[in-house]
């Protein structure tokens, strides 16, 4: 061997080497990890423990691929749990105790059971934001009862319950996004600490041989700990007040007559004034612009007045529920809307004096909320055989 | 076997030694001479000179006669049999000379002169040459001619009869197109540049003959635009065309590995076609073309790598669709080199990147499969590659019959057996079919497809952009007749040609370093006039 080539010829043995010698270090082949899709985290009975359940999707009856002609009729999916002190140390147990390997790349959810909930989450989401497999954009959900009951609940046209509950927030967003919280937004909301925190309520529903899941409501968070709260009314006032509403219908009532309005749009302005002690006003814009979808009632009125007559009882319904929800938040000293960080944002000298104090002025915190409504359109007819 | 590369690197060295100085003065051709013996005028002498240099060959007709006004004289033709046309010396050369009977002055003039009769006024021939040795004769012969010796002349009249069974002027094979013209060139010489010349009738083509390999004596055609071909890209092919030594050239492909610039890339840097229209296009570009004797196969040069995703089509088809077809192309050349490279990066290493419902699906299909599924992508490839080879080589009645059992079967039956998911079936027949769509880079796809392979299996996608980047650092590096492989690929050059097609009147210069000179196409930009009717006279 001349000495020209030495260099190249280690080199090429080098990249040979080295290939080789890598061993295909990071590789996972798929038939060696059970695919999780939604986990649970709930309280155990023993106390200071936690029960860990994941949902995992069998590809086999979930792919279309394999032998064909096959009768699926088993769950397309398994439920697994341990019970340890930490998630970490109960996925592990879990991840002993499988033929396979767990891979959360895919988790679409994280249920927090109402009772553990309530004894606080900001350990789970403290090891949640470590863990290499988990990702930020993982919806977070608050269970009624369980969070193990909602993951085993078998949903009619969905095989995996997970992907279906993803389907549903998803549709839910429809309306209004505040029915999709992710981790890094909980987390955001958690660290703020002025701020509180809303997650969405997902329940199972048994009836006799049917189960369905419903999402109603949400689950208010302070300091990490579910405090309490928000019924459906009130999450409407909630997505009112962040004016995030993008579609849905508002039922009005003059209380003769009722009438069905479509959302078309909906903006709201938050403005802090302060009065002479200092002490913050909160004043919300909210406007909101409909389209008329059904009347009820209103025989013989003339079209103009019945338009006036919607304005004004949608302005009310909206102030109704908007107001509500803002007494709910007051009872639970929760500042789900972010009125302080906006003072924070905006008033950031004035917001020195109020932040240590925030937690005594925010129940007797004065609102005054300006609504403006219109009347778009009155949908495909503009003279109903019942209006004059 | 360390050894054995070496020796083979030294050869590479040597190469770029000679390619370096082969563009400046031409490499000195040790041809092997044919024995020169100068005719003596004896016929019988001289016959017996002719038959040593040829032996016994039975297709090498020596035809002895007597003419003149009594038939005193001895004559002989010799041609071979085959390669000429009987026509030509029956009606050309022996019925004139047995029926000229005005030999009267005949003996007494001198040779010279008499010779000079035969050829100016007895034959019938487009083409009469004199020669004085056996050697020449005899290669005139071989190439088709009829030699015409007679007793007292110690010259012979070469007179040109070459006919011969060739190929109808048929459409190719290869190259198949929707709109365009469809004949293809054939494996006769003559017929392939009276192909090039009948679509290019500018005086300023020209083409240079030269004769490469010592055994087959093979005609060789340099053919470019003078005054629009570069005369420095001239240069270099007519210096390597020249110093080319060897004993034989059976088809264009030996040439083209004579003459390559870079021997050892996967990548070709001369182009081949075998349509007229294709290589009077290139030609008219500024590229010269290498015709060969023996082959359909006309080698163009410089090749450039944009070059293999242009189709002759885009330039008869209007250029929107062009346009899209050729971006197509160049997605479909990117998948079949990377496709399944791609799918295994994403499957073994990346699982988080494919949409959940598509990894249960993809998931389902590797459940209770044996192999890794890099082994199954290599199984797979590696069979379709069998497949393509066995298609090519059958015999077109059971050609049918096999590729049915071999790709639906087979791929049917490894599915259901549950030996090969379907998912990396349908990756492995989108990259064979993505293959075909750039035909030039065939062969360089399908290595490149397997190199990267190999990346993304140890590697995952870090794996991928190794390869890629390689195969990138390596393209750019090449450089064709002295042209970057790369060219017109970036913004610093004109992009009018390279990933859409411009229309045909926008596009007003030639490629500028492959043309030089005259680079103009048209003058200015002018879309086609907007239309004057005049009222149509018949209708109304």
């Amino acid at each position: 061997m001349k000495t020209g080539l030495r260099p190249a010829a280690a080199a090429a043995a080098t990249a040979l080497l080295l290939l080789i010698s890598s061993g295909c270090y990071d590789i996972v082949e798929l038939d060696t990890i059970s695919i999780v899709t939604g986990v649970g985290i709930d309280r155990d009975e023993k106390p200071g423990l936690i029960r860990l359940t994941v949902q995992v999707g069998k590809a086999e009856t979930v792919g279309g691929g394999g032998e064909t002609g096959k009768e699926i009729s088993e769950k397309a999916y398994l439920v697994l749990d341990a019970t340890d002190r930490s998630i970490v140390g109960a996925l592990d147990s879990l991840r002993q105790d499988n033929s396979r390997t767990l891979f959360l790349h895919h988790n679409q959810l994280i249920i927090f059971g109402e009772s553990h909930a309530k004894d606080g989450i900001a350990d789970d989401i403290d090891a949640l934001m470590r863990y290499h497999q988990s990702h930020m954009n993982v919806y977070m959900l608050v269970a009624e009862g369980n969070a193990r009951e909602v993951l085993d609940t078998e949903m009619e046209l969905e095989k995996i319950p997970s992907v279906g509950i993803d389907r549903m927030i998803k549709n839910k967003m429809e309306i209004s996004k505040v029915y999709s919280v992710s981790l890094l937004e909980l987390v955001s909301k958690l660290i703020d600490k002025s701020s509180a925190a809303a997650v969405p309520i997902i329940k199972s529903i048994k009836e006799k041989d049917l189960s369905r899941l419903s999402m109603q409501g949400l689950a208010v968070f302070k300091n990490g700990r579910m405090v309490g709260k928000l019924s459906e009314n009130q999450t409407n006032g909630y997505a009112w007040m962040l004016g995030e509403i993008k579609s849905g219908s508002l039922k009005v009532n003059t209380g003769k007559d009722s009438a069905e309005l479509n959302i078309r749009a909906c903006e709201s302005k938050v403005k802090a004034v302060f009065d002479k002690n200092g002490m913050p006003k909160i004043q919300v814009d909210i406007n909101g612009r409909f389209i008329v979808e059904q009347l009820i009632g209103f025989e013989g009125q003339p079209l103009e007045e019945v338009i006036g007559l919607l304005n004004k009882v949608a302005a009310d319904t909206v102030k109704q529920v908007v107001l509500s929800c803002f007494k709910q938040t007051q009872r639970l000293n929760a500042d789900i809307f972010g009125f302080g960080s906006h003072i924070h944002k905006y008033h950031s000298r004035k917001w020195k004096a109020l932040e240590g104090r925030w937690e005594q002025i925010y129940p007797s915190l004065e609102l005054a909320l300006n609504i403006q409504t219109e009347i778009l359109g009155t949908g495909k007819i503009s003279i109903s055989p019942k209006t004059a | 076997m360390f050894r054995f590369i070496y020796n083979k690197l030294k050869y590479y060295w040597l190469i770029n030694s000679d390619m370096e100085t082969a563009g400046e003065q031409g490499l000195d051709q040790s041809r092997e001479e044919p024995k020169d013996s100068v005719l003596t005028g004896n016929l019988s002498a001289d016959l017996e000179i002719i038959r040593e240099i040829v032996g016994t060959s039975p297709d090498i007709k020596v035809h002895e006669f007597r003419y003149g006004q009594n038939s005193e004289i001895k004559g002989a033709l010799v041609f071979v049999d085959g390669l000429v046309n009987s026509t030509v010396i029956i009606d050309g050369i022996l019925k004139p000379l047995k029926l000229y009977k005005e030999f009267s002055d005949y003996q007494s003039q001198s040779i010279t002169k008499s010779l000079d009769t035969v050829k100016q006024t007895i034959i019938c021939a487009g083409e009469i040459t004199e020669k004085h040795t056996a050697g020449e004769i005899v290669e005139s012969c071989l190439s088709g001619d009829t030699a015409f010796l007679s007793d007292g002349f110690d010259k012979a009249l070469v007179i040109s009869s070459k006919g011969w069974e060739k190929r109808e002027i048929t459409e190719p094979q290869t190259e198949a197109v929707v709109r365009g013209p469809r004949e293809g060139f054939t494996e006769n010489f003559r017929t392939n540049t009276a192909l090039l010349r009948r679509r290019i009738r500018s005086p300023k083509l020209r083409m240079e003959n030269f004769t490469i390999g010592n055994k087959t004596v093979t005609n060789v055609c340099l053919a470019y635009i003078e005054g629009v071909a570069d005369p420095g890209i001239v240069a270099t092919a007519r210096a390597r065309l020249k110093s080319i030594d060897t004993d034989s050239i059976i088809d264009s492909g030996y040439i083209e590995q004579y003459i390559e610039d870079n021997p050892f890339s996967i990548f070709p840097t001369i182009g081949n076609s075998e349509k007229p229209d294709v290589v009077a296009a290139k030609v008219l570009e500024g590229r010269v073309a290498i015709i060969v004797d023996g082959t359909p196969f006309v080698l163009t040069a410089p090749l450039l790598f944009v070059e293999s995703f242009q189709s002759s089509e885009d330039y008869y088809i209007r250029p929107f669709f062009a346009s899209i077809v050729r971006m197509l192309r160049y997605i479909a050349f990117f998948l079949t080199i990377a496709a399944p490279a791609i799918f295994i990066a994403l499957t073994t290493f990346h699982q988080e990147l494919i949409p959940t419902t598509l990894l249960f699906t993809i998931s389902a299909a590797r459940e209770g499969t044996p192999f890794p599924a890099f082994l199954e992508a290599f199984i797979l490839i590696l069979s379709f590659e069998i497949l393509r080879e066995a298609g090519v080589r059958l015999p077109r009645p059971v050609g049918q019959a096999i590729s049915i059992v071999g790709a639906l079967i087979m791929g049917e039956a490894a599915v259901s057996a549950g030996l090969v998911g379907a998912p990396m079936v349908i990756a492995i027949a989108l990259t064979a079919v993505a293959g075909f769509v750039v035909p030039e880079q065939l062969d360089s796809a399908s290595i490149i497809r397997i190199i990267l392979l190999f990346l993304a299996s140890s590697l995952g996608a870090l794996g991928i952009a190794i390869g890629l980047l390689g195969v990138l650092n390596h393209i750019a590096s090449l450089k064709s007749f002295g042209m970057p492989y790369c060219a017109f690929m970036t913004f610093h050059h004109n992009m009018q040609d390279s990933y859409i097609r411009m229309p045909l009147w926008s596009m007003l210069k030639r490629p500028k370093g492959i043309a030089s000179g005259d680079i103009t196409r048209r003058a200015a930009v002018k879309p086609p006039p907007s239309p004057t009717y005049s009222s149509p006279s018949g209708s109304g």
